[in-house]
């Protein structure tokens, strides 16, 4: 503890003497190693397992994959897996190495075991415990603890902190955006903005060939934008306005710097927590970027906070600045990043589906006819409780394509995946979005059919036997304690923008190919984006 | 009679519990015992007036216990787990505030997020309950170890006075199986 005091005001105070940069870097990955050594101290270890299922199991060190040196030389350049994405890396390692393989840790990182059978899954999330842990971005963990420790006061934030310090913040976070009356509290708005992006859509449309010449996902990064910083801030930005504020479109190209940036430095090998690249560098630029756009919205939010009228509903950032101010700032933030391309990209997944299937459209617009009769009655909470297609053709969308490939857990006690022990403190990858498309576990996986997510019974065109029997297949928002955050809000918002484009508008694909998608950390659509949007009569 | 049933309870809590909260759940039992007899109290008032003695002499006021409600939460294994709510807790209240011991219960706290609260209702109980579960319960359901067509997850159970002495079932969790 105290070796680590000193590294750190050794950063501080010599971070311009070129004798001790390298110090102030290794640092980087001392604190690596010291944080993932904390928590799994924190997390009481159960007693070893003695159980037959453990007994019979095959060694941990009998999982195929490669050694260090291979590992590093496959990312080098000219190597096999130099400048592939991450969905490419992960299809031709198991090429390689079969459904269970083992990436081995380095510079401080676990190992990393990548499962694709559901089975593992189920297993990693039923023992995952009260505290899960999943370590996140660490660029991200470096950045806000060790890089700006003066903006961020020693709280990572939700995707950083583990063990108690994360149960601390989600404990807080979770009655205001994880539970679902608290959640469609927001509706209202969340609706108001929907048809405000309707109502700017329609004076960009062409009347002749009903497109936009304007990039469409742009528009929806600012409706995304837009509304989760009404739920994070409780203010309008204007940003579906004529003139909105250059800030935000700034800040989406920023994440996506982001994305890139960190599935470079935090998915990929690399020697950043010893040395500080270029690169890696202008990544810290970048956050910086992040950060002082985020900043300068919550100042503003809070400064309006002295002239706003008490009687509207309490803002994420209202309600937790009473239980800790600090918390309170990084959580808004970490709301404003997670919250635009996310919910856009995977808007832009459905709507891509719904366009190329004009059949399963019109299956939606009749429902959406029944709970919107006129369409400028307003959403409700009671108008939108029934409403499985829609609910369904969500869920297909994300399964074809979900924003991230996979999920991530550190084991907290020892477990047995795939006939192999795992001990406690492995880094488990669930690769969720391979199975998602297999049609080993959905029939026809490549078509988009929304009927397999409707209950049995429920309508004549149910069909729940074309999915996965295992429903630890398809997690696009992960399970458990620490499950999105997001989720509820993204649903909310997909939902109710659904709702309101396709009651307006016959939706069709004009791209010559199917969607393309740039993988980073995330899978963002890429490319011409091109809808056409018909009024309905 | 109603001095009985307290003392077998008692007995078996006792027996049971290796909990370092056995004291508490010990006078929760004796409460819920109690309360859990109300009928019979009622109904035994008339013939006899010193068992509405007996009980007050254990603490208890029958006029405070209009919101109370009486849950036993049966483990896979059989054991009984017998614990107290209010009117309006969920049954992840109550497990919580009785420091019910069951491992990894409640996990996210009820934000639907995971199926650790799962419980099975007999087919009565579960055909009363007042709210159909509702989409979101229905995905996390989905995920529950041992799903019935019964099955519900506790954080969406409100209790009501109605529900006073309701049993649930505690599905094997997958360390149960384990162990088993």
């Amino acid at each position: 503890m105290w070796q680590k005091q000193r590294l750190n005001m050794c950063v501080k105070k010599c971070c311009h003497h070129q004798l001790f940069i390298t110090r102030q870097l290794s640092g980087a990955a001392v604190e690596r190693q010291e944080l993932s050594q904390k928590v799994m101290d924190e997390t009481e270890p159960a007693p070893a397992r003695i159980d037959e299922e453990w007994l019979q199991a095959k060694p941990y060190a009998e999982i195929p994959g490669p050694s260090v040196m291979r590992t590093i030389s496959y990312f080098l350049p000219g190597g096999k897996l130099y400048n592939t994405n991450l969905i490419e890396l992960n299809r031709r390692m198991r090429e390689w190495y079969g459904d269970i393989y083992r990436m081995p840790g380095m510079m401080g990182k676990p190992d990393v075991v990548f499962t694709y059978n559901p089975n593992d899954f189920e297993v990693t999330y039923r023992n995952e415990g009260l505290w899960p842990i999943r370590i996140g971005l660490e660029s991200f963990t470096f950045y806000r603890k060790v890089h700006r420790p003066d903006v961020f006061g020693g709280i990572g934030g939700l995707v950083s902190e583990q063990g108690k310090a994360w149960a601390d913040i989600r404990n807080k976070v979770n009655p205001v955006l994880m539970k679902v009356s608290n959640v469609r509290q927001n509706l209202p708005q969340i609706d108001q903005i929907a048809q405000d992006f309707i109502e700017k859509l329609g004076t960009l449309l062409d009347s002749q060939t009903h497109t936009i010449s304007g990039d469409f996902h742009e528009e929806l990064k600012m409706w995304a934008f837009e509304s989760i910083s009404y739920v994070a801030l409780n203010s309008r930005m204007g940003l579906l306005s004529d003139q909105p504020d250059a800030n935000a479109a700034r800040l989406a190209q920023h994440m996506t710097e982001f994305f890139d940036y960190s599935f470079k430095y935090d998915v990929q090998p690399s020697i950043w927590p010893y040395y500080k690249t270029n690169g890696f560098k202008k990544f810290l630029q970048t956050y910086d970027k992040i950060t002082e756009i985020t900043t300068n919205y919550i100042e503003a939010a809070i400064q309006n906070f002295e002239t706003e009228d008490n009687a509207k509903p309490k803002s994420v950032l209202e309600q937790l600045l009473r239980l800790n101010k600090q918390i309170a700032v990084v959580m808004v933030m970490d709301m404003l990043m997670a919250g635009l391309d996310t919910t856009s990209s995977a808007f832009v997944t459905i709507l891509y589906h719904l366009a190329c299937n004009p059949v399963k459209q019109e299956r939606l617009r009749r429902e959406l006819n029944e709970i919107l009769p006129n369409p400028n009655n307003a959403l409700t909470n009671e108008n939108t409780k029934n409403m499985p297609y829609l609910r369904a053709c969500i869920k297909e969308g994300l399964r074809i394509t979900s924003i991230t490939p996979g999920n991530f857990r550190i084991t907290t006690k020892d477990l047995v995946l795939s006939g192999y022990r795992v001990p406690r403190g492995t880094g488990v990858l669930m690769g969720v979005l391979a199975l998602s498309n297999s049609d080993q576990y959905f029939r026809h996986s490549a078509d988009f059919m929304p009927e397999r997510w409707l209950k049995a019974g429920s309508s004549a065109d149910a069909c729940p036997e074309a999915r996965s029997s295992n429903p630890f297949v398809y997690l696009p928002f992960g399970f458990g304690p620490r499950t999105c955050i997001g989720k509820r809000i993204a649903e909310l918002e997909i939902e109710t923008l659904l709702i309101r484009l396709l009651r307006q508008y016959r939706v069709r694909w004009l791209g010559d190919q199917p969607l393309q998608y740039a993988s980073t950390i995330i899978l963002a659509p890429q490319g011409n984006i091109q809808f056409s949007f018909e009024p309905i009569a | 009679m109603c001095v009985c049933v307290c003392v077998y309870t008692i007995d078996k809590i006792v027996t049971i519990s290796r909990s370092r909260l056995q004291k508490m759940l010990v006078m929760n039992t004796i409460r819920n015992s109690a309360l859990r007899s109300g009928w019979l109290l009622n109904s035994l008032r008339k013939q006899s007036p010193s068992i509405t003695t007996r009980t007050f002499s254990l603490g208890l006021r029958l006029g405070q216990q209009q919101d109370t409600v009486n849950v036993t939460f049966v483990r896979a294994n059989g054991q009984k787990i017998k614990a107290t709510g209010k009117v309006g807790d969920s049954l992840l209240d109550v497990v919580v505030n009785s420091n019910v011991d069951l491992d990894g219960f409640g996990a996210c706290e009820g934000t639907l997020t995971c199926s650790t609260c799962h419980l099975i209702f007999k087919t009565n109980d579960y055909e009363k309950l007042p709210d159909k579960p509702g989409d979101e319960e229905l995905d996390m359901l989905d995920l529950a170890y041992e799903l019935t067509d019964t099955s519900r997850l506790g954080c969406q159970i409100t209790l009501t006075k109605d529900m006073d002495g309701l049993e649930v079932q505690v599905p094997t969790t997958i360390n149960d199986a384990r162990a088993a």
